[in-house]
């Protein structure tokens, strides 16, 4: 119905439990299929996917220069995906430079295991943008599709690292 | 830390992850993991029953693990794979890397079982 798409917001901050407040927030959207008529079965959890790896860089890397934190989660169904739009109030950084860092450090002959959020995160959504928001304000939004087309697996390690000695070429189900 | 870890035998170890494996926790994964790598254990089984989140960096933990053991020997297998843990493995196409059983106890009935003999008419020592 025009008009109606349903939104949720939430502010957070605490950046010690913000990443256990998004959580608790979506495993209680799942519970309750909240978003089951917008996302493919598996969609919830690749929004939560999503927006735990752009928390955790936030958590992990922006510099909030002694302000007090303010992280807002905004969810809107729109056709064909749910849009998510987080806005926080740190100094921001070079997005792109840092996912070109990311995609080198996936292809190092001994890659580290942490650095792979970004790429992660590009992987789960489409329509990503990052940009001020003004007001001393940073904002990404995306939009976590539907349901994942098989060509946007994401090569979080390269391809000679996933020549793969596993016994099945198909993943199990999931149990739960 | 939400994991905890058991052996089963001198060479195998069920990891319990719990409800995540995430940049919070990884570094004390590893560690406790690389502990029992010293101490003689080459096979991993990770029980994701119940767990909400696997991110990145806890991925590349378990991928970091898998690295270690291979040339040993070892192997780093995935059972009672929650769905958010599904989800990543199938966006990081990572089941072509970790086995995956749909109980921990039939990974570790797996793992437990001898290294099948040479073919026959093989060499199998030095001359």
């Amino acid at each position: 119905m025009p008009g109606s798409s349903p939104s949720y917001a939430c502010r957070f901050r605490d950046l010690d439990t913000i990443v256990d407040e998004v959580h608790a927030l979506f495993a209680g959207w799942a519970r309750a299929g909240t978003f089951a008529e917008t996302l493919d079965a598996s969609g919830i959890f690749v929004a939560q996917l999503a927006v735990h790896e752009w928390v955790a860089n936030l958590v992990q890397h922006a510099a909030f220069g002694g302000r007090a934190v303010e992280i807002d989660l905004s969810l809107t169904v729109e056709a064909g995906g749910l849009r998510c739009v987080i806005e926080d109030n740190s100094d921001g950084f070079d997005f792109e430079e840092q996912v070109d860092r990311q995609e080198r450090l996936v292809q190092a002959p001994e890659p580290s295991e942490r650095g792979r959020g970004l790429l992660m995160l590009i992987a789960c959504a489409e329509d990503l943008r990052y940009e001020s928001a003004g007001r001393g304000r940073q904002r990404i939004a995306f939009v976590v599709p539907a349901s994942l087309p098989p060509e946007r697996l994401l090569s979080l390690f390269p391809p000679d690292h996933l020549r793969g000695d596993a016994a099945q070429p198909q993943p199990a189900g999931p149990t739960s | 830390m939400s994991f905890s870890i058991q052996k089963t035998s001198p060479t195998l170890a069920v990891v319990r992850v719990g409800k995540a494996l995430d940049f919070r926790n990884a570094a004390e994964f590893k560690a406790s993991c690389q502990e029992h790598v010293r101490a003689g254990v080459r096979h991993f089984v990770l029980d994701f029953s119940g767990t909400g989140i696997l991110d990145s960096t806890g991925l590349g933990v378990v991928f970091s693990l898998y690295r270690q053991l291979t040339p040993i020997g070892g192997q780093v297998v995935f059972a009672s794979v929650s769905r958010p843990v599904q989800v990543v493995v199938q966006l990081t196409r990572t089941y072509k890397v970790f086995r995956q059983f749909p109980t921990v106890d039939a990974a570790v009935e797996t793992l437990s079982r001898p290294a099948p003999a040479p073919a026959p008419g093989r060499p199998t020592g030095t001359a």
